[in-house]
């Protein structure tokens, strides 16, 4: 479903050259990425602009191809790609404004993080580079361990440093994919803590994550790929309304289903009961909440005792499938 | 560009494959020595060089495997080792990407290629400074031209390694030799042909297909061709 935000694209002649004013920092049009049969983002149309905005979607979405088509690692099959007003692919001067943090943990090794953030800076023609590694380090807070070379470091560590090199030229535009992948939870919210404050100073933060907590914690807007497609966008929390009215179904063994089951058809957040052949019931239910108290509660009231209580389909994809179906 | 150059340097200076790198090397070297001390009996000591020591050993086997070695890794292991985006999401142009890389790994073939040949044929019997000198050109210009072709094979295929392999001991070393009319399409008789040219006592019985005056411009025309090739393909690739 593509929501009329999306619809909303910018005509690439009305942007700016310097892409200010209305309009969008990112500009996503109809584009297109296969690699041979195999379709990965399929007429994507998208904007984002200055705030927090989480690219959210299940593991092989094409959250990826997208990230990497928008900061120009990839060439689009088919659409057009614009940030700040200008086509990003093979316009080198662009990374000046554009900060990216590939996926993938791969570093120089060798280095230390110091030498690896000093080593972008330079490559960005920061002109104090000592002073800019100074301080996207501490903003990352890793001074403790600068010193030390990156094959040394943890998950976390690793990219807490290669967010300081991202961060090392002061970047308009952050492009963040799975910044918070192997970091641990103090981690996570001293992250995101930074990342609300980058984005309060007027940058463009654009998070990409599969896992809907961590961008709940940071994005006003959110951006739902499933299958390539662009599912839904907007305000989080209408998306987030959305998804506490999905059918959740449980499925329940019990000492006596029969007569469960009578008990929790009358139970106003039950909106049907099944029969599954294996002797459990299936329940379908609007209201995770008020069914998670109403199952023991009517249990309890019957003497029946609870053999399994299974939530079905709770998966992280069917989540997105069902708001991609709506 | 100087920034990618250090860093490319500090990447193939690692002491573990540099000092593969220095043994391989070193193997013409050490042989030469031994001949200087012991001269082999009744044979040609010149023949003995060219045949022995320089043709199959420093331009047929240690310059083209150490050239090969740096040159597919400069740029391909940038790229394998998913580090190639460091590089490419900064203000920096393709050509100041490809030409650094190209730079780093043909100075570090070329002291230790260079460095092989000159000291093979100082120490060598019959050695001269024209033998010397033109051992110098000829590989330089032989580390040049594999450099180009092989910097760009690393950024084609993860298997450039394997190719180069192909191209130095099958190509060049069993078909060229059998159809010297394709003579042309080796880097290594533009390297013999570049040293027979300075010193016309070396390789004198190879030297009928290519001279100097036509090998030169034969690997320039390889390095610039390669080279751009080379920048193309950064430009229109996808980076992983």
């Amino acid at each position: 479903m593509a929501t009329s935000e999306t619809d909303r694209v910018a005509n690439p002649a009305t942007i700016p050259e310097n892409g200010q004013g209305d309009e969008p920092t990112i500009a996503v049009m109809n584009v297109s990425k296969w690699f041979g049969d195999v379709v990965s983002v399929n007429d994507v149309s998208l904007e984002v602009r200055p705030g927090l905005t989480g690219l959210l979607g299940p593991n092989g979405a094409g959250k990826t191809t997208l990230l990497r088509m928008i900061c120009g690692l990839a060439r689009p099959s088919g659409g057009e790609i614009r940030v700040l007003g200008e086509s990003v692919r093979n316009n080198p001067e662009l990374y000046r404004r554009i900060g990216v943090m590939p996926e993938h943990q791969s570093t120089y090794d060798f280095m230390t993080g110091r030498q690896f953030v000093e080593l972008n800076a330079r490559l960005q023609g920061v002109p104090d580079v000592r002073e800019a590694a100074d301080h996207a380090i501490h903003q990352v807070d890793m001074k403790v361990a600068e010193d030390r070379q990156l094959g040394g470091y943890s998950r976390g560590m690793k990219q807490r440093m290669r967010l300081a090199a991202v961060m090392v030229h002061d970047p308009q535009v952050l492009l963040l994919d799975e910044p918070l992948s192997g970091t641990d939870p103090r981690q996570r919210i001293e992250f995101q803590e930074l990342v609300v404050r980058l984005a309060s100073e007027g940058r463009t933060i654009m998070i990409s994550s599969h896992i809907l907590e961590e961008v709940e914690a940071v994005a006003d807007r959110i951006l739902l790929l499933v299958g390539g497609k662009l599912a839904a966008s907007g305000d989080y929390h209408v998306i987030r309304q959305k998804l506490s009215e999905r059918p959740y179904v449980v499925r329940v063994g019990a000492s006596d289903i029969r007569a469960l089951a009578a008990g929790l058809i009358t139970d106003p957040s039950v909106e049907s009961i099944s029969m599954d052949g294996e002797g459990f019931i299936k329940v379908l239910s609007r209201n995770v909440t008020a069914l998670q108290i109403a199952v023991p509660r009517t249990a309890q009231a019957l003497g029946i005792r609870l053999t399994r209580v299974d939530p079905l389909d709770d998966s992280l994809e069917s989540v997105f499938t069902y708001l991609a179906d709506r | 560009m100087w920034t990618i150059f250090r860093l490319s340097l500090s990447q193939m200076l690692r002491p573990k494959r540099l000092l593969i790198l220095l043994v391989v090397a070193a193997v013409p070297v050490a042989l030469s020595i031994v001949a200087a001390i012991t001269p082999p009996d009744g044979e040609d000591l010149v023949d003995f060089r060219d045949d022995v020591l320089m043709g199959p050993l420093v331009i047929a086997a240690v310059l083209p495997i150490i050239t090969v070695v740096l040159a597919t890794a400069s740029l391909g292991h940038e790229v394998e080792d998913r580090t190639m985006t460091y590089l490419y999401l900064k203000p920096v142009p393709r050509w100041g990407i490809a030409l650094p890389k190209i730079a780093a790994a043909a100075m570090v073939a070329g002291v230790v290629v260079v460095g092989s040949g000159v000291l093979t044929t100082a120490i060598a019997p019959e050695g001269s400074f024209t033998t010397s000198a033109a051992a110098a050109g000829g590989l330089a210009v032989g580390v040049l031209a594999y450099t180009s072709i092989f910097t760009w094979a690393g950024l084609m295929t993860s298997h450039a390694l394997a190719l180069g392999l192909v191209y130095v001991f099958v190509w060049e070393a069993a078909i060229v030799g059998f159809l010297q009319g394709v003579r042309w399409l080796s880097i290594r008789h533009y390297t013999e042909a570049t040293i027979h040219g300075i010193d016309d006592i070396q390789f004198a019985d190879d030297a009928a297909i290519l001279n100097l005056g036509q090998a030169l411009p034969a690997a320039a025309i390889v390095f610039a061709l390669f080279t751009a090739l080379t920048i193309r393909r950064i430009m229109r690739m996808d980076v992983p």
